[in-house]
């Protein structure tokens, strides 16, 4: 069944429009015109300040990924596969560090720094400290997908090992080989989200492509140098995806919604004190340390309601932007996931590769993607009203739906839709009455994670953000320039806050659906 | 022997098995048959080891191996299983499977390469020994599993409904050779199905259970004549 073509060709447009020619732009301006600095820029790629940047790029991003596997794959293992003391609850509280953004993290090492660096020698406006503060932020992507990978995982596979050998040995010759593309799917997250970064070494003062585009583009209004230093980070990144997408093809990603139950669990035995203290720490360095520095910097009650009431606008925006982002990010999710799983031969493979192209372009480069591509008298309407911070959104965080919507598609039985298709014969309805109540819980995961990373969007939103208007984490990045801390401090939390209370609300739903599921399972059976 | 002594297990309000009482020699085959859901698969699981039960115990030639207080690690059971969806390691090979499992026995080298082709040789699959679950075509891989099975030479083999999936001159085929191993190696099957006929084709005795208790035991052609294939319905359990 194929949805009408009107609607095929208006989904295709939008996301053409929003994600792709802004990335056209980008990647071949520096190729076409008659600009002067064009021969310059061409010895851009060789020298030497491009080199450091290399040099730095790769030592971040790279070094954030050891130590987002180092972190998160024992974390998994000890949450999905272990009878842990309280791992219940850490399975609960393991989505909790994504709600905190990247930059948020490295504001409050920066402060941390203040308060214990004279002391204690502590440095991290450095390349260890962007590792540092990378890594703690970006690993719960690597336990996710690891846990993901260790519950939908067929447990007789396991049984099977244990009968012949010890569960140490099931563990390194079973357990974690079967789980290999899901933990490398992870690392190139990290590596990817890690390498495309502007907040955190913005705020740790590391020279790294990003930041160097920012500065290239607002400082000297450069947009060819901006574009010439995206190519690297846009190379690289394609062919991690490229490898990623070799390894995991239809398997399932990350479901929020509670992991499978039945899987084999090993008993720790002397082992679960050392183990629930790992997962303590871990926990204490990416929640507890953020939320306790923050909440001595942000002092008394009268600072909170202070900021809350000058930054009711801001967050009225951003949630507002959020929201649509989310929204318009679903809807075309499924429009495109659906074209991708119904359709065959080289338009699925094409489009496939496309919804993931706007993944490996930096956030800053997007940002000038869309300047170039938008900043003209025709459209202007466009380029200075808010619509240009949500096609940024849209674009940024499209492929995310896609996968999140895309892996729930393929688990609904073709022939359920078959079925109704024989019945009423149009397609809209088919969709609204048989598929989408079928995806429901996978439609919201989709916007729950658009909705949140919407939210502590800060590269491009810096760039293509209309005059006068702010979103809360600009707010937090000026103050911060300023030197605002209380307030900083207040704002992230308000922030933090409103995301763990949207995430918690959603979790809480996808339960009760998943539960009344059930429920009418039994009642049918 | 294999004991199994007034064995309990509940998940929340269902009664899986409701106290099942049942001896098995050494060199037996014994069928368990019953319709879907009666608890024959738990009964598999409790006695390799995979689920601890509510009551009852499970012996093994006089060691007690499960128990609501004791539970003995499956590779410690002399124990092997055959899984329903054969559950072979997709990243693998033919050879790797049998080497992971010769490997516990602590042997060199020469032993462990010997051992695997024996046991190839003896499933007839030893020209397959490079190849990958999906290389394999089904019969294939219901060999590998056997052989997987019998590498780590178990007194007992639990085989969970093995040839469900296959053709019935495939089926035919595995089971006489099942049976020749049966002989050659002198271990005991607990053969698990719910199609009376393939129960009749390898077994010696015959075990009914209907909703988590085991209601009949017989020599199987015994009870063939006189049930025929009518349901277990109606039988008292065994005291």
């Amino acid at each position: 069944m194929k949805p009408p073509r009107t609607l095929t060709c208006l989904g295709v447009l939008i996301f053409a429009l929003t994600s792709l020619l802004p990335i056209v732009c980008i990647t071949f301006a520096p190729f076409f015109g008659n600009d002067p600095r064009l021969t310059h820029d061409h010895t851009l790629l060789l020298g030497e300040r491009h080199w450091r940047l290399a040099i730095n790029s790769l030592a971040v991003a790279a070094g954030a990924t050891f130590l987002a596997l180092a972190l998160g794959v024992p974390l998994a293992f000890l949450i999905s596969k272990t009878n842990l003391i309280g791992r219940n609850l850490f399975s609960t509280v393991c989505v909790l560090p994504i709600l905190i953004p990247p930059f948020m993290h490295a504001i409050v090492w920066s402060r941390l720094q203040q308060m214990i660096g004279p002391t204690t020698g502590l440095q991290v406006h450095s390349v260890g400290g962007a590792i540092w503060v990378l890594g703690l932020a970006y690993y719960p992507f690597v336990t996710l997908l690891t846990m993901s990978g260790l519950r939908v995982g067929d447990r007789s596979l396991e049984e099977a090992a244990l009968l012949s050998r010890g569960k140490w040995c099931t563990l390194r010759h079973i357990s974690l080989p079967l789980t290999t593309p899901h933990i490398f799917t992870g690392a190139i997250f990290v590596f990817v989200f890690s390498i495309m970064d502007f907040g955190v070494p913005d705020i740790m003062r590391v020279a790294v492509y990003p930041v160097e585009i920012f500065v290239q583009f607002s400082a000297f209004y450069n947009e060819r140098a901006a574009a010439i230093y995206s190519l690297p980070l846009i190379t690289v990144a394609l062919i991690l995806m490229i490898l990623q997408r070799r390894l995991m093809r239809d398997r399932a990603y990350v479901s929020p919604g509670g992991g499978v139950s039945g899987v084999v669990s090993y008993a720790l035995g002397s082992g679960n004190i050392p183990g629930f203290l790992f997962c303590c720490l871990v926990f204490g360095l990416s929640v507890g340390v953020p939320v306790a520095v923050l909440v001595k910097g942000a002092g008394s009650w009268s600072n909170y309601l202070r900021v809350f009431q000058t930054s009711v606008e801001q967050t009225l925006f951003s949630f507002s932007l959020a929201a649509a982002a989310a929204t318009l990010a679903v809807l075309l999710a499924l429009l495109l996931s659906y074209l991708m799983v119904r359709s065959t031969g080289w338009q699925s493979t094409a489009l496939s590769i496309a919804v993931f192209i706007p993944f490996v372009v930096p956030s800053t480069s997007l940002g000038v993607g869309l300047i170039e591509l938008w900043n003209r008298p025709l459209v202007d309407m466009i380029y200075s009203s808010p619509l240009i911070v949500v096609m940024g959104y849209l674009s940024r965080y499209l492929p995310f739906a896609v996968v999140t919507i895309h892996s729930g598609l393929k688990q609904i039985d073709q022939r359920l839709e078959e079925a109704a298709s024989l019945a009423v014969g149009e397609w809209t309805r088919v969709m609204r009455q048989v598929v989408v109540p079928l995806l429901w819980p996978s439609i919201l995961s989709g916007f729950f994670v658009v909705f949140v990373l919407s939210l502590g969007e800060l590269g491009t939103t810096l760039l293509v953000i209309p005059p006068g208007r702010e979103t809360i984490p600009i707010k937090i990045y000026n103050l911060m320039h300023y030197g605002a801390d209380s307030s900083v401090a207040a704002l992230c939390l308000i922030m933090t806050a409103a995301s763990m209370l949207s995430a918690g609300l959603l979790l809480l739903f996808l339960r009760q659906t998943g539960a009344a599921r059930l429920r009418s399972f039994d009642a049918r059976y | 022997m294999l004991v199994i002594d007034n064995l309990q297990k509940h998940y929340g309000p269902i009664k899986a098995l409701n106290g099942v009482t049942l001896r098995m020699f050494p060199n037996e085959v014994l069928a368990l048959i019953g319709p879907s859901g009666c608890g024959k698969t738990t009964l598999l699981r409790l006695i390799a080891g995979f689920e601890k039960p509510l009551g009852g115990r499970v012996v093994i030639d006089n060691v007690e191996v499960s128990s609501p207080s004791a539970m003995m690690p499956p590779h410690r059971r002399k124990l092997s299983m055959v899984f329903q969806d054969l559950a072979l390691w997709p990243h693998m090979t033919v050879a790797q499977h049998l080497e992971f499992v010769f490997k516990k026995e602590g042997r060199t080298k020469q032993g462990v390469r010997e051992g695997i082709g024996g046991i190839l040789q003896n499933v007839r699959i030893e020209h397959l020994r490079d190849r990958y679950p999906h290389q394999l075509s089904g019969g294939e891989k219901q060999r590998l599993a056997i052989g997987r099975a019998l590498a780590s030479f178990p007194s007992y083999l639990l085989m969970d409904e093995p040839f469900s999936h296959l053709d019935p001159r495939l089926k035919e085929e595995l089971q006489q050779q099942l049976l020749t191993l049966n002989h050659q190696s002198n271990m005991g099957i607990l053969y698990v199905t719910h199609n009376m006929e393939e129960a009749h084709a390898v077994a010696g005795r015959l075990a009914f259970m209907d909703t988590g208790v085991l209601v009949r035991m017989d020599d199987t052609r015994d009870l063939l004549e006189r049930y025929s294939t009518e349901r277990a319905e109606g039988f008292e359990p065994i005291k």
